[in-house]
C-alpha cells in the first residue's frame, strides 16, 4: 500500500473540499441548464400566496430580505480578498464588528423566516397538499445552514478570511488549496458542506427561481406583442 | 396612423337569462383540472352583487388597472417597477383563494361505504384543495338571482357610488346578469405587470395569453388585472387566463362560451384600431369622458385610406374583409349601443356590453313616444348604476344607448302593428329606418354566421410546403432544416 499521506495527500479533505464541491457545481450548472431547456414549464417560484398569505407576509419578507443581506455579507467576507477591503480602510476590527452585528441580524432574519415557513407548511392543511418532499428537504437544509451560519458568526468567530475565503476563491480558478480547510472548525465545515449539498440539489428544487430574477423588466416596454406561434 | 386588428366580443345583456351555460362549457373545456378548480375563465354574476372574486370592482381594495398620475402619465395602480421588485416576495394586493371560494366536492363514497346505522348517511362537502370536510360558506355564484342581496348587494361598488339610496326592498329590487370573461384589453395591465414578460398580446388578433413556459409565478398579473380575470393555478404555480379559445378562433369558430350561449347574446368579430392613439386617449383625465374617447380609436373598415394602411401594416385581406362585415363594429361604433365594462380602469377592455333595458315591456302599451322616453329615467335599473358599470359614470352615454334600443323596439312594434311611424323620433336618437331594421335584425334574429364573423388564421406559411411535398404519411421532421437531404 502506498501511504498517500506521506506525499501530502489528505484523502478526506481532498474529497470534501475539492472533489465534492466540483461535483456539486457541475450538477448545479448541467442540472439547471437541462431543467431550464427541457422542462421550462416546471420553472417557477412555486408561490403559495394564493392559499395562505397572512403568515407568509412576515415569513417571506424576513427570509428573503435576510438572505439577500446574508448573500451580500458572504460576498464581502468570502469573495472579496482581505487585502482589498483593507485597502479601502476597513480594518480587521471594523470588519469583525460589521460581520458580527450585521451578520447576526441577517442570520436571525433568515432563521425567523424559515421557522415561520416550516410552521405554516406544517400547520396549514392546504399547504400540506402542495408541499413536496423536496420542499421539506430544501427548507430543513436551509434552516440547518442558517443555524450553523449563526453559530459560526456569534460563537466560533473563526477567521475564515484566512482559510475558507482563499480556498473558495481557488475553487473558481481551479486551484483549490484544500489544506487551508484542515484547521477550520467542524461546525463551519459542516456549514460549507451543507451549502454544497444544497448546490447539488438546487436544480431539483424550487430554488431555481433565484436564477430568474426578472432584471429585464427594468428596461422592458410595458405592453408586449408577439406573433402567433405556428 | 397604424392599423391593427382585434378580435372583439359584444354581449347583449338584455337577452342574458343567467343560465350559466357559458360558464359550464368553458369550465369543461378549460379549467377542469387540478389547481384551477376554483377558476372560472367565464362566470355569470347577478348584478347588483359583490361578484367573483368578492368586490373585484373595488380598486381601492385590489389596486387593479391603471391610474393617471399627477404628471399625466399612466401607471399601474398597484405601483411601478420599483414597487414590484420590493414586493415580489409577498404581493400585498394578491387575493387569496377565500376571496374567490374554496372549491369543493361531496364525499359520495360515504353513501356506499357507511356502516349500518340508525340515520341515513349523508355526503358531506369536502375541499378540493385540502380534502378536509368543510362548511360551505361562499361559492362562485353565491348571489345568484340576488340570493342574500340585502346583506351582500349593498357592498357592490357600483351601488356604493350611486348618490341616491338604493334599497334592497323586494318591491324596489332590480337585477340583471353580467357574464364576464377576460377583456383582452388593448392596454392590458396584466401584460405590463408581468416581471418575466410571460404575458403577451398576439399581434394578429389581440388575444392576450400567458406563455406557460416563461411564467415564473411572480403573481403581479393577477393583482394588476382590474377584472380579476387572470388566475393562479395553485398546483402548477403559474398564471392562467381565458384564451379566447384561440384554437377555435384560428379555425374561424366562435369561443365555446359564445357557441353554447342559450340566449344567443354574444357577437364576435374583427375591429380595426389605431394603436398610436392609445396613449393619448387613455390620458384623458375625466373618467366620464373615457367611454367616448375610446370610440375615437376604432377605424372605419370601409375607408379606402384605412384599407390601404391596413395592408401596409400586414393585416391579412380576410381580416379586412371580415372587419367590414363585423357585427361588433356595428354595435360598438356604428350604432353605439354596446358599451365598455369599466372604462375607468383604463385598460381599454375589448369585451363590450349592450345594456339591459329592464322589464320595460309594459311601458310600451298605449304610450306615446315622448312618454316612453321620459319613463326611461325611471327605469327599474337605475341609469346611474348602469353608468357606473359600463361608461365610467357617464349617464348620457347609457341613456343614448338605451334610447336607441327602445326606439328600435318602438319602431318595429309600430311597423308590425301597422301603426303610424314617426321616423323623426328615430332620427333624434341617431337612427335611420334602415339602421333601426338592421339593429333589430342583429339584436333579435341574427343567425350564427351573422353573430360570429371570424376570419380564419392563415397557416399556409407556418411550414415550408415545398419541403413537405411527397412526404404524405411519412412525416419525419418537416420543421428541421438540417436533417433532410
Amino acid at each position: 500500500m502506498v501511504d498517500l499521506a506521506r506525499y501530502g495527500y489528505d484523502a478526506i479533505n481532498l474529497f470534501f473540499w475539492v472533489v465534492f464541491p466540483y461535483i456539486a457545481i457541475t450538477i448545479f450548472f448541467i442540472g439547471n441548464a437541462y431543467r431550464f431547456f427541457a422542462y421550462p414549464f416546471t420553472w417557477t417560484s412555486k408561490s403559495s400566496e394564493i392559499l395562505e398569505k397572512k403568515t407568509l407576509r412576515p415569513a417571506s419578507l424576513l427570509f428573503h430580505y435576510g438572505i439577500i443581506l446574508a448573500f451580500i455579507g458572504h460576498i464581502i467576507g468570502i469573495v472579496i480578498p482581505k487585502s482589498w477591503t483593507e485597502e479601502i480602510g476597513l480594518t480587521e476590527h471594523m470588519y469583525r464588528m460589521i460581520a458580527l452585528y450585521a451578520g447576526t441580524f441577517a442570520g436571525l432574519m433568515v432563521i425567523a423566516g424559515l421557522v415561520l415557513f416550516i410552521y405554516r407548511r406544517w400547520r396549514n392543511p392546504r399547504l400540506k397538499v402542495i408541499t413536496t418532499k423536496m420542499d421539506w428537504i430544501t427548507l430543513w437544509l436551509l434552516l440547518a445552514i442558517a443555524v450553523l451560519g449563526n453559530i459560526n458568526t456569534i460563537v466560533l468567530q473563526h477567521d475564515y478570511r484566512e482559510t475558507v475565503a482563499p480556498w473558495f476563491r481557488g475553487l473558481w480558478v481551479f486551484t483549490p488549496n484544500y489544506t487551508l480547510m484542515a484547521e477550520v472548525p467542524f461546525l463551519l465545515k459542516l456549514h460549507i458542506f451543507l451549502v454544497f449539498v444544497l448546490t447539488a440539489i438546487f436544480p431539483f428544487t424550487r430554488l431555481v427561481h433565484i436564477l430568474s430574477i426578472p432584471l429585464s423588466y427594468i428596461f422592458r416596454r410595458p405592453i408586449i406583442y408577439r406573433e402567433r406561434c405556428p | 396612423m397604424r392599423v391593427k386588428a382585434q378580435i372583439t366580443m359584444v354581449l347583449n345583456l338584455d337577452k342574458c337569462i343567467g343560465c350559466h351555460t357559458c360558464s359550464v362549457t368553458c369550465k369543461n373545456t378549460w379549467t377542469k383540472r387540478d389547481g384551477v378548480e376554483y377558476v372560472w375563465f367565464n362566470n355569470v354574476e347577478t348584478k347588483p352583487g359583490v361578484g367573483y372574486p368578492i368586490q373585484w370592482e373595488n380598486q381601492e381594495k385590489w389596486k387593479g388597472g391603471w391610474e393617471l398620475k399627477g404628471n399625466g402619465k399612466l401607471q399601474l395602480k398597484q405601483g411601478g417597477k420599483l414597487f414590484e421588485f420590493l414586493n415580489i416576495f409577498h404581493n400585498p394586493n394578491l387575493p387569496t383563494i377565500d376571496d374567490y371560494y374554496e372549491p369543493w366536492t361531496y364525499d359520495y363514497e360515504h353513501l356506499f361505504n357507511a356502516p349500518k346505522q340508525k340515520h341515513q348517511p349523508v355526503a358531506r362537502a369536502k375541499s378540493l384543495i385540502s380534502g378536509e370536510k368543510i362548511d360551505i360558506k361562499w361559492g362562485p355564484n353565491w348571489e345568484d338571482d340576488l340570493a342574500g342581496a340585502p346583506e351582500h348587494a349593498v357592498n357592490d361598488p357600483n351601488i356604493q357610488k350611486i348618490a341616491q339610496e338604493v334599497r334592497m326592498k323586494f318591491e324596489e329590487t332590480f337585477f340583471f346578469y353580467l357574464p364576464r370573461l377576460c377583456e383582452h384589453c388593448l392596454n392590458p395591465a396584466c401584460v405590463a405587470a408581468c416581471p418575466s414578460g410571460a404575458l403577451y398580446k398576439r399581434n394578429e388578433d389581440g388575444i392576450v395569453l400567458v406563455d406557460q413556459d416563461n411564467c415564473r409565478g411572480w403573481r403581479y398579473c393577477i393583482s394588476a388585472c382590474p377584472y380579476k380575470k387572470v388566475y393562479f393555478n395553485w398546483a402548477t404555480q403559474k398564471a392562467e387566463k381565458c384564451t379566447f379559445c384561440f384554437p377555435r378562433i384560428e379555425a374561424g369558430l366562435p369561443t365555446i362560451c359564445s357557441e353554447t350561449c342559450v340566449g344567443k347574446i354574444r357577437y364576435i368579430g374583427v375591429i380595426l384600431y389605431d394603436p398610436d392613439k392609445l396613449t393619448e386617449l387613455l390620458n384623458e383625465k375625466d373618467d366620464k369622458k373615457l367611454y367616448e374617447k375610446q370610440l375615437e380609436i376604432f377605424l372605419d373598415p370601409n375607408d379606402p385610406k384605412v384599407i390601404e394602411q391596413a395592408k401596409k401594416d400586414g393585416v391579412p385581406d380576410n381580416y379586412i374583409e371580415f372587419a367590414q362585415k363585423s357585427p361588433v363594429y356595428k354595435l360598438m361604433v356604428k350604432y353605439k349601443v354596446a358599451l365598455s365594462l369599466h372604462p375607468e380602469f383604463r385598460t381599454f377592455p375589448m369585451v363590450w356590453y349592450v345594456p339591459p333595458i329592464s322589464p320595460i315591456l309594459q311601458l310600451f302599451e298605449d304610450k306615446s313616444y315622448d312618454e316612453l322616453f321620459s319613463s326611461i329615467d325611471e327605469m327599474r335599473i337605475p341609469l346611474e348604476y348602469l353608468a357606473n358599470l359600463l361608461t365610467g359614470g357617464n349617464v348620457e352615454a347609457i341613456k343614448g344607448a338605451i334610447n336607441r334600443l327602445v326606439a328600435v323596439r318602438y319602431y318595429m312594434r309600430a311597423k308590425e302593428l301597422g301603426k303610424e311611424i314617426d321616423t323623426k323620433k328615430l332620427e333624434e336618437v341617431g337612427l335611420s329606418p334602415e339602421g333601426a331594421e338592421e339593429l333589430y335584425r342583429m339584436l333579435a334574429i341574427a343567425k350564427f354566421e351573422e353573430r360570429f364573423v371570424i376570419p380564419t388564421t392563415r397557416k399556409e406559411f407556418d411550414r415550408d410546403v415545398y419541403k413537405e411535398q411527397g412526404m404524405t404519411g411519412f412525416d419525419y421532421t418537416p420543421d428541421c432544416d438540417f436533417c433532410l437531404p
